[in-house]
């Protein structure tokens, strides 16, 4: 994953935070930075999503939605998720590593 | 005002990302808070999508266009003439090169003056090859029964006109250094290539007539014959180069490095301006002429 994901750049993390948002369903880009916002604090201006939307299209990870309005939504595909399940295990794992080794005990979410 | 001023950095993205995304950022703009980090956001956003223009989806490969490449290769001839060949290339090799060649006999002479006279012919083909385009336009912008054709012709009319004062002044600046000894002295040597410098440039501004005529078939014919005529300039503005660098071979002994490398550059550039003029003015034609075909 990490090495599928070093193309990505600075918007590796941007990235992860649309997959996570469209992991629940398909959303635009207004909806998309309200959401990111709310679970992740992150507040994304729109140079920085739709940097991180083109490469995500590019890779075939994400697609737009076909819509009449002019608010397009954009959906995971099969690959998206795949992508995402293997980032959120290399997070667990470093999360994990981090844990042990600082001592920090997480209590149930 | 920040929210406008955000708006208008989607302008700097490229066409292919505009046409993808422009619509959808502008919505954005439009619901959230626009703030000095929003604009700085989207301008460093619009860098990016030129660094990997190839990842917009629907993306062809990336065409500056010619009037930029034209713009910049004339620019940087006039800056390879002055203060590159004038000053940084040093005018002790400009005359040294002169004084060797000419020693070795009258070929120096000879080519001194077949070099002015290969310029100033390739300037004036450049000149003279729109000439029965706009007096083509000047009848049609009267008489022609099509309002397109009306409206085109009368616009190529007007940009003629315009675009005689810096060609004249360019054509006057050549005369002047070339043959009347007008101007900081560069010696029989500059005289001889300074206008491989300036032809160029006369062409790329000439240019933008025919570019304008294209789209309108009947003067297709007379796109053509400008690309006929400036690609006739083209090779006589080569032809020129080549006796300058005759001339550069035979006082080669006094030459410096940086004189021979700049002289090459300004050579180069020179004559793939002309050739892109060329290209340009001769494929237009043939496009306006292949619209014309019965299919």
């Amino acid at each position: 994953m990490a090495r599928k994901t070093q193309e990505l750049g600075r918007f590796t993390d941007v990235a992860l935070l649309v997959l996570i948002s469209l992991a629940e369903g398909q959303k635009h880009g207004y909806r998309m930075i309200n959401d990111i916002e709310e679970f992740s604090g992150t507040a994304l201006e729109p140079g920085t999503l739709y940097g991180a939307l083109m490469r995500l299209e590019d890779r075939g990870w994400i697609e737009p939605v076909e819509s009449a309005e002019r608010r397009k939504p954009y959906r995971i595909t099969d690959g998206g998720r795949a992508a995402l399940s293997e980032q959120l295990a290399t997070l667990r794992r470093i999360e994990q590593a981090g844990a042990r080794r600082t001592g920090i005990a997480w209590g149930p979410a | 005002m920040m929210r406008a001023v955000a708006k208008a950095m989607i302008s700097l993205y490229p066409k292919a990302w505009r046409q993808r995304y422009g619509e959808e950022v502008a919505d954005v703009i439009d619901a959230r808070p626009a703030r000095v980090r929003t604009v700085v956001d989207l301008v460093v956003g619009a860098a990016d999508a030129w660094l990997h223009h190839r990842r917009v989806p629907g993306a062809g490969p990336l065409r500056v266009p010619l009037a930029t490449i034209l713009a910049c290769a004339g620019a940087g001839l006039l800056l390879l003439w002055n203060p590159g060949m004038r000053d940084a290339a040093d005018l002790a090799s400009l005359h040294g090169v002169w004084a060797e060649a000419a020693g070795r006999g009258m070929l120096a002479e000879q080519l001194h003056g077949l070099a002015r006279l290969l310029y100033a012919t390739a300037a004036a083909a450049a000149v003279l090859s729109v000439v029965p385009l706009v007096f083509t336009c000047l009848t049609a912008m009267r008489r022609s029964g099509d309002r397109v054709t009306r409206i085109t012709a009368g616009r190529i009319f007007v940009t003629a006109v315009l675009l005689a004062v810096p060609v004249a002044m360019i054509g006057l600046g050549f005369v002047g250094m070339a043959f009347l000894d007008i101007g900081y002295p560069v010696g029989p040597l500059g005289e001889a290539m300074v206008g491989g410098f300036l032809v160029p440039i006369i062409m790329a501004t000439v240019l933008a007539l025919p570019m304008m005529a294209m789209g309108v078939p009947s003067l297709g014919s007379y796109v053509r014959g400008t690309g006929r005529i400036l690609m006739g300039a083209a090779v006589t503005n080569a032809a020129a180069w080549l006796c300058v660098v005759v001339l550069l071979a035979m006082g080669l002994e006094q030459a410096s490095w940086s004189f021979v490398g700049i002289m090459a550059v300004s050579a180069f550039v020179s004559m793939y301006m002309a050739a892109l003029v060329v290209r340009n003015a001769w494929g237009r034609g043939r496009t306006v002429l292949d619209r014309l075909k019965p299919a």
